[in-house]
């Protein structure tokens, strides 16, 4: 019903000529034919003119389905006539539309429809598939589809149709009528050998013998040879299911490996090649991840084990590149905004196994993709996969999105080589703290005289996250250089006033280099009175009686022990609860 | 509803409702034996109640209705399984014969009623439109308000044949045109045409249209094996075995017609084989046998070269590649990893070897009797061939085959030309009586095997042994078109 279609889109013009008919007005069924087929004919315009999802589509086929039942109630069937260009009921023309273009008759016509008929009990989903068909029916390939195939295979209960086949033989056939002509196309002499292929064994005598031997005079008179089980029954009809599952398609891929091992020329090598390519589509654009790695994995083993031809190799390694390039990392990152549902680890397992050409477009994606979780899945994968090409990241420290930048530091920090160290330091001084501590963590990860050195000037930045984030780096990579300058730190009047946590950090990072070196300014530190008296004290000593455990050495030990006999409370607690730990570490229960 | 896997409480009403067809067809069947009051009947009407009436129960009715070769059960499709593929069959063409197309129960019903609706259901006439209309009024007649019967629906040239002389008729045009089409399809190739696969998909659907509604005609010109050329004629074989296997263990239309499809070019890639090496009167040597054995991998490889990858394109993929493989992997291509065959390709490797051996060979100068075969095919279940799927073979082929040409105890020659769906008469087709004249055997009356002589009450005919059509120049095909 038009006031119920938007109006969003004014160019679709749902008017059509409908002729009147003499002595309509006065035959109901007639007139209920003609606004039912009028309104098909308005739905097929829709279905031209909307995408399937669109809201509107639904509303034609809802009306439609109503205006059906309404007349299949009453008449209980409805058939529609299809001529070249004319649509009639009863042999009347309801619809007329010379425009091969397009008229609905004649794109049913076409393909040898003649009649559609519509039972009573006509469902939602048969309409629905109707308009699907007629849908694809305009994009149909002439070679392989024709809309009666698709009515066909839809299976419609209370649809069905009349068409004739007869336009598809160019040449009538011969059908034997009679024993005469059927024996003039009789072959009488032996077949070739050719024809032994098709059984199970080329040696002729052999499957003679075997039969003499082993078939028994009537092997089948006894019924229990051929009487099936409910358990038979049963499992039959899994296996039915399990192929007629959609998901049936990627069983080729078993085929089309065996293929690659076999085939020796080059251009049905291609053709598996590429077919291979659209299953691997097809699995990304499933989001099943899964299998797509395991495609790409058994392409690497199939490289490994055999021995291929150049071509050969070249057209697997092309085809692994593909698995990656840009077409395909936009789609997967599509996938991954949109499903919420996908595996990351399965996706990491696919990334990490693409080549060095993906780096790029990987890197464009990060740029763009916004589900976290997802990006940190390509950062880890980068860092696999870009291992041996820093410089195709660098350039990106510059990029004016701080977030990639942070994921590019991030990323070079993971593959930890020195000479992406002046590009930590940019990155170090971007304007967004973000950027800044991933930097921190990034020297942390590559090490070496230089990146401690950087971090050791990082000890005094004005943000507190990134001095704890430096001493701890520095506890884990530094060594004697980095202990002294942290030794240095603890040892100001400032530390006292710093935050528990950061304090914390540098006493960790402390015990973390495990030198006895750091010993004589921790026993100071322990054993020291108060500045300010009881307060901030009783929170440092903890710390440090912790960094003498994880030091953990006898010299360390020694002062702890010491500790304990200490007249004052903060300090013995300190000292035992650091025994303990050093106990429980060396006798784990 | 296709396409969509049946919910649990779907499942359980096809079975619900093929376990009522079983127990009322079976009450059909017992009322041309047994009369009415005969302690038989009784139980097999209470057995059918047991169903009925609580059904009736818990869903206010029990409605079975035929559309087309379909049966639903309150509104569910009953779905086919191996077991119950031949009650169902039969229970359908007893009422199409009929014109019976709804049978409803809107109370629940007791057992004298029951029977009264099957004594009048069997006692119809046979293509009588008006069958309904009869029943329905003897059931008013009788009181009996809460029973009611409707007419089979159908649309006159809908492709529904309650003739068998209209089926046979359709089945040949579907079987020699098909038998040409994989003749312009396989030469196209050859000759490098763009190949036209969309006639091909038509006439399968026909194939499965009529195998579905009743496989006898095709599986009977499927006897056809030396007509035309071997690789076209044998094609549509495969293909209709194929298809008759797969609707017996419930596969859906549309998936039926991709089998066809499947085994119809299922040895296409023989085309890539040089004329030379076919047509080669001697000995194929080692070299040549390779060219020869290659063609489930070409085959596969040509088929992706034709088609868009699709659904379609997978089974014809599959089914060229492995038709060789054997179940038990024995076969080739060699694999390079352990695959399962797939539930497709096992079927086409069944219709395959078996047509493949009831032809005459070079050094055999027979063929083999489909006895023989069979027999063969139970030996190497579970080998080289699907263990379960042979049973199903088995099952549908019966164990004398369409075509069997037979010994019968009254020293009467005959071919078998219909089988029992019934599984207990299974050695009791129907046989077409041969008589000779003028130098060669004719076609006579068409004797019933289950018929029982009147007075002695035992069974008219007995098959008492095969014999082999070649030894009498008998070419059963003839028989059978
Ligand atoms: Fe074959
Ligand atoms: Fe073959």
């Amino acid at each position: 019903m038009p006031e119920e279609i938007s109006p969003e889109k004014k160019s679709l013009d749902l008017t059509e000529e409908m002729p009147l008919i003499e002595g309509m007005d006065t035959d109901e069924e007639l007139l209920l034919a003609r606004d039912l087929t009028s309104f098909f004919l308005k739905t097929f315009k829709a279905i031209r003119f909307y995408p399937p999802d669109n809201p509107t589509i639904k509303g034609f086929r809802d009306q439609l389905l109503k205006k059906s039942q309404y007349f299949l109630n009453k008449y209980n069937s409805f058939t529609l006539q299809i001529g070249e260009f004319t649509l009639s009921f009863k042999d009347r023309i309801l619809y007329e539309n010379r425009d091969t273009k397009s008229s609905l008759g004649f794109l049913l016509y076409k393909d040898g429809l003649r009649e559609l008929r519509f039972a009573k009990g006509l469902e939602e989903w048969e309409v629905q598939g109707l308009m699907d068909v007629i849908r694809g029916g305009e994009h149909v390939n002439q070679m392989e589809d024709d809309l009666v195939t698709m009515i066909w295979e839809r299976d419609f209960v209370h649809i069905s149709y009349l068409a004739t086949d007869e336009f598809l033989d160019e040449n009538p056939i011969l059908i034997p009528e009679n024993v005469d002509q059927f024996r003039s196309k009789l072959v009488f002499k032996p077949l070739a050998y050719n024809v032994q292929v098709d059984l199970l064994e080329e040696e002729e005598p052999d499957l003679e013998k075997m039969l003499s031997q082993t078939v028994r005079e009537t092997p089948l008179r006894d019924r229990s040879v051929y009487f099936l089980t409910p358990e038979e029954v049963d499992h039959l009809r899994n296996e039915v299911e399990g192929e007629i599952d959609p998901a049936f398609v990627f069983n080729v891929i078993d085929i089309l490996f065996e293929v690659l091992t076999l085939e020796q020329e080059q251009e049905p090598y291609q053709d598996a090649v590429n077919l291979l390519l659209k299953m691997l589509d097809g699995l990304l654009t499933l989001g099943d991840f899964q299998r797509a790695s395991e495609l790409l994995k058994r392409l690497y083993i199939l490289v490994k084990t055999y021995e291929l031809k150049d071509w050969q190799a070249k057209a697997i390694h092309q085809l692994i590149e593909s698995g990656g390039d840009e077409v395909r990392i936009e789609r997967i990152g599509k996938i991954l905004e949109r499903e919420a549902e996908i595996r990351l680890e399965n996706v990491n397992e696919y990334l990490i196994l693409l080549q060095q050409s993906s780096v790029k477009p990987l890197i464009k994606l990060l740029g763009e993709l916004k589900n976290s979780k997802a990006r940190r899945v390509i950062c880890d994968a980068l860092s696999e996969i870009g291992k041996n090409v820093i410089e195709l990241f660098t350039p990106f420290i510059d990029d004016r999105r701080w977030y990639l930048v942070r994921n590019i530091a991030y990323i070079l920090g993971r593959i930890g080589k020195e000479k992406a160290l002046p590009y930590i330091q940019k990155a170090f001084n971007h304007d967004e703290l973000r950027v800044r501590r991933e930097a921190v963590q990034a020297l942390g990860l590559i090490g070496g005289p230089k990146a401690v050195s950087l971090l050791i000037k990082a000890l005094i930045d004005k943000d507190a996250r990134i001095r704890a984030m430096s001493a701890i780096n520095l506890g884990r990579i530094g060594k004697n250089v980095g202990l002294f300058a942290l030794l240095e730190v603890v040892q100001s009047k400032d530390f006292q006033k710093k935050e528990p946590a950061e304090m914390k950090a540098f006493l960790d990072a402390i015990g973390m280099v495990g030198s006895n070196e750091a010993l004589p300014v921790l026993q100071q530190m322990i054993e020291r009175k108060s500045l300010f008296g009881i307060g901030k004290k009783d929170e440092t000593r903890p710390g440090v009686a912790n960094a003498l455990a994880m030091i953990g050495t006898p010299e360390a030990r020694a002062i702890l022990e010491k500790g304990i006999n200490s007249k004052e409370e903060s300090i013995r607690n300190a000292c035992q609860q650091a025994l303990r730990m050093i106990s429980s570490r060396e006798s784990p229960v | 509803m296709p396409e969509k896997q049946l919910s649990t409480q779907e499942d359980l009403s096809s079975r619900m409702g093929a376990e009522f067809v079983v127990r009322l067809y079976r009450l059909l069947k017992g009322t041309a034996i047994y009369d009415r009051n005969n302690v038989v009947m009784d139980q097999y009407a209470q057995e059918c109640l047991q169903v009925l009436n609580p059904v009736v129960q818990s869903e206010d009715h029990l409605f079975l209705k035929i559309v087309r070769d379909n049966l639903f059960f309150n509104n569910v499709k009953i779905q086919v399984r191996a077991d119950n593929y031949p009650i169902l069959k039969a229970f359908l063409m007893e009422m199409k014969k009929r014109w019976i197309g709804e049978i409803e129960f809107s109370e629940e019903v007791n057992k004298e009623h029951l029977k009264e609706l099957l004594f009048l259901l069997s006692g119809l006439e046979e293509n009588n439109e008006g069958n309904y209309l009869y029943v329905t009024k003897q059931l008013e007649y009788k009181d009996i308000g809460h029973i009611h019967v409707g007419k089979l629906e159908f649309f006159k040239d809908e492709e529904i044949y309650i003739d068998s002389e209209d089926q046979k008729r359709r089945s040949k045009e579907v079987y020699f045109k098909s038998i040409n089409m994989v003749k312009e399809v396989m030469e196209g190739i050859k000759s490098q045409k763009v190949v036209n696969i969309r006639k091909a998909k038509r006439l399968m659907q026909n194939a499965v249209n009529a195998i579905m509604q009743d496989d006898s005609a095709l599986l009977g010109l499927a006897n056809i094996k030396n007509y035309d050329e071997y690789t076209f004629n044998h094609s549509v074989n495969v293909a209709i075995y194929a298809i008759a296997i797969g609707q017996r263990i419930g596969i859906p239309k549309k998936h039926l017609s991709h089998l066809g499809m499947a085994g119809l070019f299922h040895d296409i890639g023989k085309t890539r084989v040089p004329k030379e090496i076919l047509n080669k009167a001697g000995k194929l040597n080692a070299e040549e046998w390779e060219v020869i054995r290659a063609h489930p991998v070409v085959g596969a490889e040509m088929v992706m070269r034709m088609k868009e990858w699709g659904e379609l394109s997978t089974r014809m993929i599959t089914g060229a590649f492995e038709h060789h493989l054997r179940y038990d992997l024995s076969g080739y291509p060699r694999l390079t990893r352990k695959k399962k065959v797939s539930l497709f390709g096992r079927i086409i490797t069944l219709a395959d070897f078996y047509d493949a051996l009831g032809r005459p060979r070079v050094y055999n100068r027979f063929p083999y009797v489909s006895e023989k075969i069979l027999g063969l095919m139970m030996e190497r279940s579970g080998k080289d061939f699907d263990a379960i799927l042979v049973k199903v073979f088995v099952n549908m082929i019966g164990i004398f085959p369409l075509g069997t040409l037979v010994l019968l105890n009254t020293n009467e020659m005959g071919i078998v030309v219909q089988i029992q769906e019934e599984a207990d008469l299974i050695d009791r087709p129907k046989v077409a009586l041969l008589f000779y004249k003028e130098g060669q055997y004719r076609k006579g009356k068409v004797a019933d095997l289950t018929e029982k002589d009147e007075t002695t009450g035992e069974y008219k005919w007995k098959i008492v042994k095969t014999l082999d059509p070649n030894e009498y120049s008998i070419n059963v095909a003839e028989y059978l078109i």
